[in-house]
Formats: structure tokens, C-alpha cells, sequence
């Protein structure tokens, strides 16, 4: 079967993606609902709208590049400002459930629910509807799609199947939904995110080395470049913002943009270039 | 947009807080409890032993070495066990803070419990070096909502125990902002984290590979020249009885000497940087 090439706009070689999710406390207390009474553990996410973020703009701002957020609703209600000067700063916000919730644990009509929620607050901090989807970490089910087609969203960046944007059709009168997938090696929490009580991860691995972490970036970089694929990387404040990561990303940056054949676009702007492709 | 410039005593460009847990063995007591027989795992404990008898002598002659100050925090019982090292650490003029009695974790405490260890704690810090502990920093996991007013009442100048931060700041009590200071260590500045190690009980909980010294001296420095390029506090955490092996101790001097080789760093106790942070923020 052939990996059939893609023609990108103005012949780029590949494109990429630089998506952020703000989880805040909200990853630890979606993950671990005790910690609510657990004032450290929270900390640790809320080092990510206080100091992370902030870096994390600048290094956008320094190389030219508009990402995608994907925010939890509860985030947005707890830090408002925060996400205002995201928009402020010409970024795309998007649905990342609304306390950061499991979708996959969770029937039709609450998934319905939460979407509802979280769409309701980023509307009204930001003053737009968001059309882009991701699941919080955690799993969904195949009506987390069909709800999000209902709802009218353009996009969701949950998956993991693919290297390429790609489209999820419907039966009857419900409108097709683009995925733009994701892959774990391209997430900075995998590398480094850590905790004893609760544990975090699981076995409670080590803290990677970030020199390795920074070159298997690049590498995969170099991989969706030579086969002209989609690069879409998630990171979070709480992780990538310390003093000392925050460096990566702009070495990161600065390697991706060594090269000028590169489409450097919003989620929804490649969700737009999909569908567009699929009408022809 | 920057982050606004923090300011350091004589115009220094940023603060370095070496601090030391010397827990010896009540870490691994803790987490063989809840064995039946743990409390006779002679081998697990023999790893925390090693701290007090071996690291803390090679720890000093290398802050005397570079004429460095350092905090350590110290489980009163470990003071009370191992008197030689814990009273050394006080005449070659290093900090000691409170580490709770046997590293307990606070968040599992009610109020009198933490109240309880608190002071029997601070009692035999008074009979073995003269003074109380100012400074504490909470023992595994997290402390309960309530301990930061109980130790601010109790007259602690700073807690050492958060993760929310890169610089210290002035602790939340009753709403608003007190003179309760905390200065925040983070996870990727733990050498526990990197090395702690054990086959039974597991340490990690899922028994991960132990770091190598390269790769851990490496994201140590790279997160030292963040702190320095925006002029925070940079609290390294470390554990006599893992920092304190030959081989390890060579890679702490190296990390040392790269911090050395930048102008203008400060380094200082835990206590001198909350003196600092009350005084001017």
C-alpha cells in the first residue's frame, strides 16, 4: 500500500502543529479526587497558569508561532485571565472536557453534558465558540464523536491511529468530523511529569534526561518532515514551563524552523485544509 | 513580554538552596509498615543507614571544601540515633530544619497528632544543638490544609514543601498573604526521584531503572541555567543516603562547580532566604 504523499499549501514539505493543554490542578484532580485535600499535589498543576505559561507564550511569540490551547472549562473559570491573554496573544482556544473528565467512564447524555459545560465557559471568557475537541486524558467511546459532529465541531485531536489528518464519516445526516491524531512521544507529560502520593506515573518511572527528550523530538520531527506528514505536539506548562524545559521547546522551535517548507498552522486551520480536500 | 527581575542580596542574579533530607532509615520503616515483619528488614534499612555514617561526613568536607552553606532536615528521631553527624552539621555552621519526628506524613495527621511531633520534635532539636528548628519541610507526600497554620503558629519562619513555584512567596493563611514563607523545591530537582532504589519492597513503586549520573547532572545543570537566566530560586533536594555515594558526590561537586562558574549566584540557607523574602517582599 502506498504512503501516499500529501500536498500541503504552498507546497510545503510537512505541516505542524503545536498544541498546549492547560489542565492546571485539574489533570491531578480528574485523575486523583482525593487531592483535593492534598494542597501539594494540586501545586504542582497550578504551577502551570502562574509560571509555566507565561514562558511558554513567549517562546510562541519569539518564533512566530500561533498554537492551538485546549482548555478544561473548570481552567477557565479558575483562571480567566490567564486565558484571555492567550487570546490576547492570537492563539486558538479549544474543548478539553470541563473538569478535565473521563470521558470514556461516562454515559451519553453526561458526555453531553460535560461538552455543554465546557463549551458554555470558553464562550464566555473568550467570546468564541470553540470547534476544536480534545479528550481529556482518560478514553472516550465512539458517541463521544458522533456528539461532538452534532454539535457542529469541526475537529477532534484525541486519537492516536494516524500520522495524517483524517475523517471520521457518519452515518445518515450527521456531518463528518476531521481527527487530527496524536501520538504519546510527542507529549511532553509522558517524559516527565512525576509524583510520589498519588503516584504519578503508575510505577513511578524516572524523570527523563532532557537532552534525550529534545532529541527524540527532533528526530520524529525529521521523520514527518521526509514522509510529509502532520506534526502535532501536545505540551503543558506545569511540565514543559520549569525554568529548564522551557529551553527544549525553544530549541525545538528553533530546529523546526531551520526549514522554510514548513506549514506551521492552527489545529483548526489544518481541520479547514482537510475538509476542504474531503468536498473536491 | 519578561518576567520581572527578583532581587538578591548585593545584586545577585539568583538564589541556590542546597538542601539535604537526611532521613536515614525512617523512609524505608515507612513503606515497610504495612509488611508483616517489616519492622525486621534489616537489609531496606541498611540503604538509609548509610546516609548518616557515610554521606553526611563526605557532605560537609565538600561544602567546607567550597565554602558553601547548606539546610539540612533532619526526623528528630533520626537526630536523636545518630547524634555525631546531627550535631556536626550544626557546628560547621549549616541549618537544621524539621522534618517531622519519624517522617511522617502530615496529610494523614489530625491536628493534635501534627501539633504532637511538632513540638516533641522541636524539644529534642533544643536539648541537642540549643535551638529550635525555623524552617520545615514536609516529609513524604503532601501535608494536611490545616499544617501550614499550625507551624506558623508553632513560630516557624518557612516551609520547604510545595511545588507550585519557582521562587519563594508568602503562604495563603485565613485569605490572606502571611509572614509564613514557603520556598518551593520541585520533583526534577530530587535526586530520590532519579535514583532511589530498592528490589523488595519496590522503590520505585514499579521498580524503574536507576538514572545515570550523566543524564540526571545534565537536566540538573540545564534546569540551573533556567533559574539563573531568569534569576529564581533554585532549591536543589537532596538525600545523604543517595547523593552521598562515592561516584554521586563527584557529580554534585561537578554541578557545584558549573553553578560556580556563573557571576553573582547567592547561596544560602533556606533560613536566610526567607529572612530575605520577608524583609523585602
Amino acid at each position: 500500500m502506498p504512503d501516499n504523499h500529501i500536498v500541503w499549501p504552498n507546497r510545503a514539505k510537512c505541516a505542524v502543529t503545536v498544541t498546549i493543554n492547560l489542565d492546571a490542578e485539574f489533570f491531578w484532580l480528574s485523575m486523583f479526587p482525593d487531592s483535593i485535600h492534598r494542597p501539594k499535589t494540586l501545586s504542582m498543576g497550578q504551577y502551570g497558569p502562574n509560571r509555566g505559561l507565561q514562558r511558554v507564550l513567549n517562546a510562541l511569540d519569539e518564533y512566530g508561532i500561533t498554537a492551538t490551547f485546549f482548555i478544561p472549562g473548570r481552567t477557565a473559570q479558575t483562571y480567566p485571565e490567564q486565558v484571555r491573554e492567550i487570546v490576547k496573544r492570537g492563539h486558538e482556544i479549544a474543548h478539553h472536557g470541563y473538569t478535565h473528565e473521563n470521558f470514556g467512564h461516562l454515559s451519553v447524555d453526561r458526555q453531553r453534558e460535560e461538552i455543554v459545560r465546557g463549551m458554555d465557559v470558553l464562550e464566555e471568557i473568550t467570546g468564541t465558540r470553540p470547534v476544536g475537541f480534545r479528550a481529556p486524558e482518560g478514553e472516550m467511546t465512539q458517541e463521544t464523536l458522533e456528539l461532538l459532529a452534532d454539535f457542529g465541531f469541526l475537529y477532534s485531536s484525541s486519537l492516536f491511529g494516524d500520522d495524517r489528518p483524517y475523517i471520521h464519516a457518519f452515518s445518515g445526516q450527521r456531518p463528518p468530523l476531521v481527527e487530527l491524531p496524536l501520538h504519546w512521544e510527542l507529549n511532553d507529560f509522558p517524559y516527565f511529569a512525576f509524583n510520589y502520593t498519588p503516584a504519578f506515573p503508575a510505577g513511578q518511572g524516572r524523570i527523563a534526561n532532557y537532552t534525550q527528550v529534545l532529541s527524540a523530538w527532533k528526530r520524529e520531527f525529521d521523520g514527518f518532515y521526509e514522509y510529509g506528514l502532520h506534526y502535532v505536539t501536545q505540551f503543558d506548562p506545569q511540565t514543559i514551563g520549569t525554568p529548564g524545559r522551557i529551553g527544549l521547546l525553544e530549541k525545538l522551535f528553533a530546529y523546526i524552523r531551520q526549514r522554510d517548507d514548513v506549514w506551521i498552522c492552527t489545529a483548526r486551520q489544518m481541520a479547514e485544509f482537510t475538509m476542504r480536500g474531503q468536498q473536491k | 513580554m519578561s518576567e520581572p527581575r527578583l532581587q538578591w542580596p548585593n545584586g545577585a542574579r539568583c538564589a541556590v538552596m542546597l538542601s539535604f533530607d537526611m532521613d536515614a532509615e525512617t523512609i524505608w520503616a515507612n513503606g515497610n509498615k504495612h509488611i508483616e515483619g517489616g519492622s525486621q528488614f534489616i537489609r531496606s534499612l541498611s540503604i538509609g543507614q548509610y546516609g548518616p555514617l557515610r554521606s553526611v561526613p563526605r557532605i560537609l568536607e565538600l561544602l567546607r571544601k567550597y565554602d558553601l552553606p547548606a539546610t539540612f532536615f533532619v526526623p528528630a528521631w533520626v537526630a536523636e540515633t545518630y547524634p555525631e553527624p546531627f550535631v556536626a552539621i550544626a557546628k560547621e555552621g549549616h541549618e537544621l530544619g524539621h522534618h517531622g519526628y519519624l517522617h511522617e506524613r502530615f496529610v494523614d495527621l489530625s491536628s493534635e497528632e501534627q501539633l504532637d511531633i511538632i513540638q516533641r520534635s522541636q524539644d529534642i532539636f533544643k536539648r541537642m544543638v540549643g535551638k529550635e528548628a525555623r524552617g520545615f519541610r514536609t516529609p513524604s507526600g503532601d501535608w494536611a490544609k490545616q499544617t501550614p497554620q499550625l507551624l506558623h503558629d508553632a513560630g516557624f519562619l518557612y516551609s520547604s514543601s510545595m511545588r507550585g513555584d519557582d521562587r519563594p512567596y508568602r503562604t495563603v493563611l485565613n485569605g490572606e498573604e502571611s509572614d509564613f514563607i514557603e520556598i518551593p523545591p520541585r520533583w526534577e530537582l530530587d535526586d530520590y526521584v532519579q535514583f532511589g532504589y530498592n528490589l523488595y519492597p519496590a522503590e520505585p513503586a514499579g521498580q524503574d531503572r536507576i538514572s545515570s549520573h550523566e543524564y540526571v547532572l545534565d537536566n540538573f545543570k540545564q534546569e540551573f541555567d533556567g533559574y539563573y537566566r531568569y534569576g529564581l530560586c533554585y532549591v536543589l533536594m537532596m538525600h545523604p543516603q543517595i547523593i552521598g555515594k562515592p561516584g554521586r558526590i563527584l557529580m554534585l561537586e561537578q554541578l557545584i562547580q558549573h553553578i560556580k562558574s556563573h557571576p553573582d549566584v547567592w547561596f544560602a540557607t533556606g533560613e536566610q532566604i526567607a529572612e530575605w523574602w520577608r524583609e523585602k517582599y
